[in-house]
């Protein structure tokens, strides 16, 4: 067979690559990443992802309704009385910017703890939608997304609150990412109400060292996120 | 800015899925530069000529120009590659073409064959 001639070689690279074994007996490339609060002043939030198990900032955050919430830990804002399911505002979970090239694809997984707590006497139906997506300047791009389990309030019950825990599949279509793109894990919540109040509220616990946070006891509900993502293997 | 032996959907097909996106402007600067070095390499205005060539030998020039240009966009960031030894691979192949297309189109009983006299 012949081969392309070689006009240009190529530079040697500047540095040594070493690559996981597991990953490449496996062939997945799967990278696991943590979801967690950064804080740089009283007003400025940052969600963000590492491999690294950070503890999660821990200040607490006062919504308008009231209630303090643990940096933590998430929470949407109150049902708004709307009947049929509406998007409320999405948590962004962004990694650093890439400075290689990288290409995701295969199935990844999304493993966290879901809530939905009433703070009046109300009935509400909520669950979040997960997506992984591609940061490239202004544009975004989605690359996979999936649904957690449905959790709801009862007026009857109150004060209540229904947790799941979740692992939740992300089938990533194939996507490169150039240098400076940025991979997002973006968490919407979905609320409908049903009758009562309307204080209900979806909340999703962020805390990699797995602690206990406002509304999860880590004993029966993991507080850390976790996601799963398949990169290429580029040997 | 007017090009004619390729135009910019020539160059982005070779310059491959993963190189940056120019505007057309751009992409019409390196055509054009092409173009012209074939010219010279053939010693007779192509340009001028263009419309009394063989359909087969506006082919040639068709491919190594969108190759040459080619090049200049995967040279302008590489940094889109999943490696640079991929964007390396491609300068390579794109060489290959631009080498035997320059190639016939020196040689006169090619020329001649062409029209490009």
């Amino acid at each position: 067979m012949v081969g392309v001639p070689i006009y240009y070689p190529e530079q040697p690279e500047a540095s040594i690559a070493s690559y996981n074994y597991t990953d490449i007996a496996e062939g997945t490339g799967i990278i696991k990443f943590y979801g967690f609060t950064t804080k740089d002043n009283d007003s400025v939030l940052t969600y963000a992802l590492s491999t690294q198990a950070f503890n999660s900032d821990t200040g607490n955050l006062t919504n308008a309704d009231g209630e303090t919430t643990g940096h933590a830990e998430s929470k949407s804002e109150a049902n708004d009385g709307t009947g049929t399911y509406k998007a409320y505002t999405a948590i962004n979970f962004n990694l650093s910017p890439f400075n290689t090239p990288r290409v995701i694809r295969g199935k990844g997984y999304l493993n966290c703890s879901v809530a939905i707590k009433e703070t009046d006497a109300s009935s509400a139906k909520g669950y979040w939608k997960f997506k992984i997506q591609k940061v490239s300047g202004t544009e975004v791009t989605d690359i996979a997304e999936g649904n957690s389990m449905e959790v709801y309030t009862v007026p009857a019950e109150y004060p209540n609150k229904d947790i799941f825990s979740c692992c939740i599949l992300l089938s990533c279509t194939q996507t490169h990412f150039k240098i400076g793109d940025i991979l997002r894990l973006s968490c919407i919540p979905y609320m409908k109400w049903m009758a009562g109040g309307y204080n209900s509220f979806m909340h999703l616990p962020h805390q990699p060292l797995d602690t206990a946070t406002i509304n999860f006891n880590a004993t029966d509900f993991q507080t850390k996120l976790e996601l799963y993502v398949p990169f290429k293997l580029i040997l | 800015m007017t090009s004619t032996f390729c135009n910019s959907g020539h160059v982005k097909l070779k310059a491959g899925k993963y190189a940056e996106a120019l505007t057309n402007t751009q992409y019409e600067i390196f055509i054009n530069e092409a173009e012209d070095l074939l010219c010279n390499v053939a010693k007779v205005d192509l340009i001028d000529a263009y419309a009394t060539l063989e359909t087969n030998g506006k082919k040639i020039l068709e491919a190594v120009t969108s190759s040459m240009a080619a090049q200049k966009v995967i040279s302008y960031d590489m940094s889109g590659f999943s490696s640079r030894g991929e964007a390396v691979q491609m300068l390579n192949v794109l060489q290959d073409e631009i080498n035997r297309g320059i190639g016939l189109i020196k040689e006169d009983n090619i020329k001649t064959y062409l029209g490009a006299t």
